[in-house]
């Protein structure tokens, strides 16, 4: 009994478990998450109804706009034909996601471990100066930044290419990523590591074959926010790379289908559903093994 | 307790796996950067290239031109070429960090009135390009847009949007009304028409529209913001007081409170929806309900047949509107300087301008004498103001030449916001006035230095 | 070894695995390979963080347009900033939208994370589609909210005026963003609903771990539910929201897409934040100088909060019964 109530991680109530007043848990539960779900989702809802709308629709200011009567896929086609949405955008930007998210975590690793467990010199403040880097806005720090993206591209060609972005994506996702990570390696317990060291095992590979397995739920974690936070990027991305090709989604949306007062709303909102659909898939493929990890993290 | 195989021990076996999980992510990631290479372009076997950024226009088939042409001189000269394109209000945070890095692109399209003052010391003079264009087109219509601080040309005058008053006809004749040829005719039409439903559509917020419309207002009632050698803030005045009342009874009697949340695309939609009765904007809204096809609601017409654009209306002191001029530059650190300008004589060839000017289907006018009564504009009645504008349309900054500092009264929404101020009752006009003066002269004294 | 004896511990004592060194081994403390370990982290910060930041402060103290020669004029842009109005009001702005819309998102981010700990049915639809307004691209979810607050379209106005029973109140039209305090109240709307994700799902993993040794100890002593919360969840929570709460509120101190699409800073400069003035300032007047100034107005009291807060968070251990 005592570990099924760690797996599921509800605190138990030895008392009063009478059938009735689990039902009534339940559905005050499951009622209470409702608001919060139609909160989370009538926005997007918005979106997807705006973006199978025709034009005419979309123009009517008498027409609900909570359903669309006439659906149209023409705003997708319109996306796929007269932009670069599917062929370079979406491309470029989960390259980025990928490339900058994989650099940061890897990065992050070995530094939260190192302010999590280590003792040298200098570790609480660079565990400061590491976070200390967040309070300045990416939009004052794109400009000095400029000065050192021009400095690198003497040697390599990384102006007006995603090279730039997996360069200082880095930036604002390592700090998150190490401090997220500290704490989850912090709840690793210390003996299991100490059994490794006793066993022979170096540094690294301690962290690698014992902690990290342990705190992988965290590592999860910091993969998807670190994921979703460079598919977000706009200002960066707008600012480094001009070229048609090399766009990311967010700016080649902006810039192809709001032209001078003219909105292309339909295809605007068509584009939104499908920059989401990558992230959303990988959120629910990896939902699963993040819930399972959280739960066999658990157990102690 | 043991030492743990951090130096000497265990070089055997912990060492082994080190060298195998190595040696694979070696092949492993060399497999991927071959891929990855493959799409970037080898550092080294740069040859020239010509590079054009430019906002992208609310037509897009004259970008399709402009970029046509750029290919076009690219072979005859034998370079490559490149145009990029950018959302325009985004242009000036790309325009800052090629500055910044004193790296980037080599012809500029650049759309805000005074981006040759601002960004002077960054962009090559060009008073030769100019005036040799203004000889074979017919003379240049204002002299005074594309200078920088010392009078030198930035910016070659590219073409200027106007803003004529897009009304709904059908309306107009149901309330027994003719088209309006004064402001005041505008205050008493849209009250009648705001009574039924159709308020008429000006914008008191952050956006260019609102910018450009209060000033036209403001001139036509006598009001200025700064004396005409462009230094001497001048807009605390009777008149402009005037105007910001007439203003505020414009509101009262005319609008929706929805004006003050609206963004450069609200007057289109309020239009073209059918709610608003008329709107001062470019032909933009006109277009676009053709495009769409959109409909007068309750009916099965297309509202574009009812939609026509007359010039701006005439206030106690003249006919005055705003307009939006925009140029061609080239940065002063590129590279291909002499090339850049060689495009730029190209592109202003006559049958080339003429060129890029029918694409843009009537939206663009042009600076040069020659093309100001050119046949777009007679292609269809709903285009025949543009070459009378024309001689009432001035660029931001009238009486004075467009400044940095008029650049940041505009991007600080100095106007939008105090004339906001007084419709709502929050300031007096005279306040409101004030205020403004205030404002200004802290921004005119922070550029005279600069 | 006890529970609570072995969460005590936030290191591993290697001091006597070692052997035997030099002195200034010793000094910089027993693990050096510490150092190795945060290398590749403090390169990439210090080229690409440290190194701008730095440019940055010496925009904020120096003068001249973007591109420009610069010369030393110490705090002069701070002084004309504070004598600007619209500067002063974007203080307030800022303060009023940070501290409302962190607050929502506690408080909501902690109610929601106790539901979802308590759903065990259906948990695939619950967490992944409470996360989705965090997964969403910001620059286009904002443009959805556009529409959904438009002058002209709004859709609540519509709802409010054609859908029963709402309709029965004849309330509105309501100019969310054109009247000044729903103006801000609209972008911190938006702004709690994109970070309310984050919240949640973050305090629901702090919730996992908490064991349930510690519940079950506590009810046969008798405890009600709202005295586990308060007494138990909430002081085991502490590290976990004092972090989650301090890079929400740097996050949203920060925030800049929100305002710049939903109002660029309207109605009457009501909704200009740090960013956005900041962005007016230094990219579109090409004043770098006041632009840098404003963005770090706030470096200096952040940089003792964060202090504060990492201390504070330090010295508390996760299970420090």
């Amino acid at each position: 009994m005592a570990s099924s109530a760690i797996a599921v991680g509800v605190p138990v109530q030895v008392k009063t478990k009478t059938p009735t007043w689990r039902i009534r848990q339940s559905v005050v539960t499951y009622v209470s998450l409702m608001p919060y779900v139609a909160f989370a989702l009538f926005p997007l809802y918005i979106t997807l109804v705006t973006s199978v709308k025709t034009k005419q629709e979309i123009n009517n200011q008498n027409l609900s706009p909570f359903w669309a009567l006439g659906m149209t896929i023409d705003n997708y086609k319109y996306l796929a034909q007269y932009t670069h949405f599917f062929d370079h955008w979406m491309i470029n930007t989960l390259l980025v996601a990928v490339l900058a998210t994989g650099i940061s975590v890897v990065i992050g690793i070995l530094a939260a471990y190192a302010l999590a467990r280590l003792r040298f010199r200098g570790v609480e403040a660079f565990g400061v100066a590491v976070f200390v880097t967040y309070l300045v806005p990416t939009s004052l720090l794109f400009l000095p930044l400029i000065n050192v993206i021009n400095f690198l591209d003497k040697f390599l060609h990384i102006r007006d290419t995603y090279w730039s972005l997996v360069i200082t994506y880095p930036t604002f996702l390592i700090p998150f990523v190490t401090w997220l990570l500290m704490g989850y390696f912090r709840t690793v317990p210390v003996e299991v590591e100490e059994c490794a060291y006793l066993d022979g095992c170096g540094r690294l590979r301690t962290l690698l074959t014992i902690v990290l397995p342990m705190a992988l739920p965290g590592v999860v974690c910091a993969i998807l926010f670190g994921f979703t936070l460079c598919w977000n990027e706009f200002l960066y991305s707008l600012v480094f790379i001009q070229d048609e090709l090399h766009k990311t989604l967010s700016v080649g949306v902006v810039t192809e289908l709001i032209r001078g007062d003219i909105y292309f709303w339909g295809a605007l909102m068509a584009a939104c559903i499908m920059g989401s659909l990558p992230i959303i898939v990988l959120y629910a493929f990896f939902m699963d093994y993040y819930v399972s990890g959280l739960t066999a993290g658990a157990i102690k | 307790m043991e030492a743990p195989p951090s130096t000497q021990d265990g070089l055997s076996e912990t060492a082994l796996s080190r060298r195998t999980f190595l040696r694979s992510s070696l092949t492993a990631s060399a497999g991927l950067t071959g891929i990855l290479l493959a799409k970037t372009p080898p550092a080294f076997a740069q040859e020239r290239e010509l590079k054009l950024l430019t906002f992208a226009h609310f037509v897009p088939a004259s970008d399709d031109e402009l970029r046509r042409q750029l290919e076009e001189f690219g072979k005859q000269a034998g370079v490559k070429v490149r145009m990029d394109q950018v959302a325009h209000l985004q242009l000036p945070a790309v325009l800052a960090s090629e500055v910044q890095g004193q790296k980037g692109h080599d012809i500029l399209g650049l759309s805000r009135f005074a981006m040759p003052n601002l960004y002077a010391k960054q962009l090559a003079k060009l008073d030769d390009l100019v005036e040799k264009i203004g000889r074979e087109a017919g003379g240049w219509v204002n002299k005074e847009v594309g200078k920088g601080g010392d009078g030198q040309y930035r910016g070659v005058p590219w073409f200027y949007v106007s803003f004529p008053i897009a009304v709904r006809t059908d309306l107009l004749s149901e309330v027994g009304e003719e088209l309006p040829e004064t402001w005041e005719d505008v205050r008493r039409i849209g009250q009648k028409l705001k009574a039924k439903g159709h308020p008429l559509g000006i914008a008191y917020s952050h956006c260019e529209d609102s910018n450009h419309t209060l000033r036209g207002i403001i001139w036509s009632f006598g009001g200025k913001e700064v004396e005409k050698d462009g230094k001497t803030v001048a807009i605390n005045s009777k008149e402009t007081v005037e105007a910001y009342k007439f203003l505020k009874a414009l509101y009262d009697d005319a609008m929706d409170a929805e004006i003050m949340a609206w963004d450069d695309r609200n007057n289109n939609v309020c239009l073209n929806s059918g709610k608003c009765s008329m709107i001062f904007n470019p032909i933009s809204a006109y277009i676009s309900a053709r495009k769409d096809n959109a409909l007068i609601p309750g009916t099965e017409k297309p509202i574009h047949l009812v939609i026509n654009h007359i010039l701006p209306p005439k206030g106690p002191a003249g006919r005055y509107m705003s307009a939006a001029p925009n140029y061609v530059g080239v940065w002063e650190f590129s590279p291909l300087k002499d090339l850049a300008k060689e495009f730029i004589a190209y592109h202003f060839k006559k049958e080339n301008y003429e060129k890029h000017l029918m694409a843009s289907e009537g939206y663009n006018q042009s600076f040069q004498g020659d093309f100001t009564f050119h046949t777009v504009y007679a292609s269809s009645p709903k285009y025949y103001f543009h070459p009378y504008i024309a001689s009432y349309s001035h660029a931001p900054g009238w009486p004075g030449s467009p400044t940095a500092a008029a650049e940041v009264v505009w991007d600080k929404f100095i106007i939008p916001d105090t004339v906001a101020a007084c419709a709502t009752g929050k300031q007096t006009p005279e306040q409101a006035v004030q205020a403004a003066e205030q404002e200004m002269k802290r921004i005119y004294q922070r550029y005279a230095e600069g | 070894m006890a529970l609570s004896e072995a969460h005590n511990k936030t290191f591993i004592d290697m001091s006597t695995a070692e052997p035997v060194g030099r002195r200034w081994r010793r000094a910089l403390g027993p693990d050096l390979d510490g150092y190795g370990f945060v290398l590749p982290a403090a390169i990439i910060m210090t080229a690409l963080v440290v190194y701008p930041f730095c440019l940055a402060l010496w925009f904020s103290l120096s003068d001249g347009m973007i591109g420009e020669t610069r010369h030393w004029i110490g705090l002069q842009n701070f002084v004309y900033i504070l004598q600007d109005h619209i500067f002063l009001q974007t203080i307030r702005n800022t303060i009023i939208f940070a501290v409302s819309s962190v607050v929502l998102k506690s408080v909501f981010g902690l109610a929601l994370a106790l539901l979802l700990q308590r759903a065990t049915r259906w948990k695939r639809f619950f967490r992944g589609s409470v996360l989705i307004p965090f997964v969403a691209p910001t620059a286009l979810t904002t443009l959805g909210w556009w529409l959904i607050f438009d002058p002209t379209y709004s859709h609540i106005n519509w709802a409010l005026k054609h859908i029963w029973p709402l309709s029965l109140f004849g309330l509105g039209p309501y100019q969310w963003l054109g009247q000044e305090y729903l103006a801000l109240a609209a972008c911190a709307f938006v702004n709690f609903w994109r970070g309310l994700p984050f919240f949640a799902v973050t305090i629901f993993a702090g919730l996992v771990a908490i064991p349930a040794q510690i519940y079950e100890a506590a009810e046969t002593d008798g405890a009600s539910a709202w005295r586990k919360f308060w007494h138990i969840t909430l002081p085991l929570l502490r590290p976990v929201l004092a972090v989650v709460t301090l890079f929400s509120t740097i996050f949203t101190l920060g925030d800049f897409n929100i305002v710049y699409v939903l109002t660029r800073g309207g109605p009457m400069n009501s909704t200009h934040l740090f960013a956005t003035y900041s962005f007016t300032e230094g990219i579109l007047n090409h004043d770098i100088g006041v632009g840098a100034a404003i963005a770090l107005f706030l470096f200096p009291l952040l940089f003792v909060i964060v202090i504060f807060q990492l201390r504070m968070v330090r010295k508390e251990t996760s299970y420090g019964l």
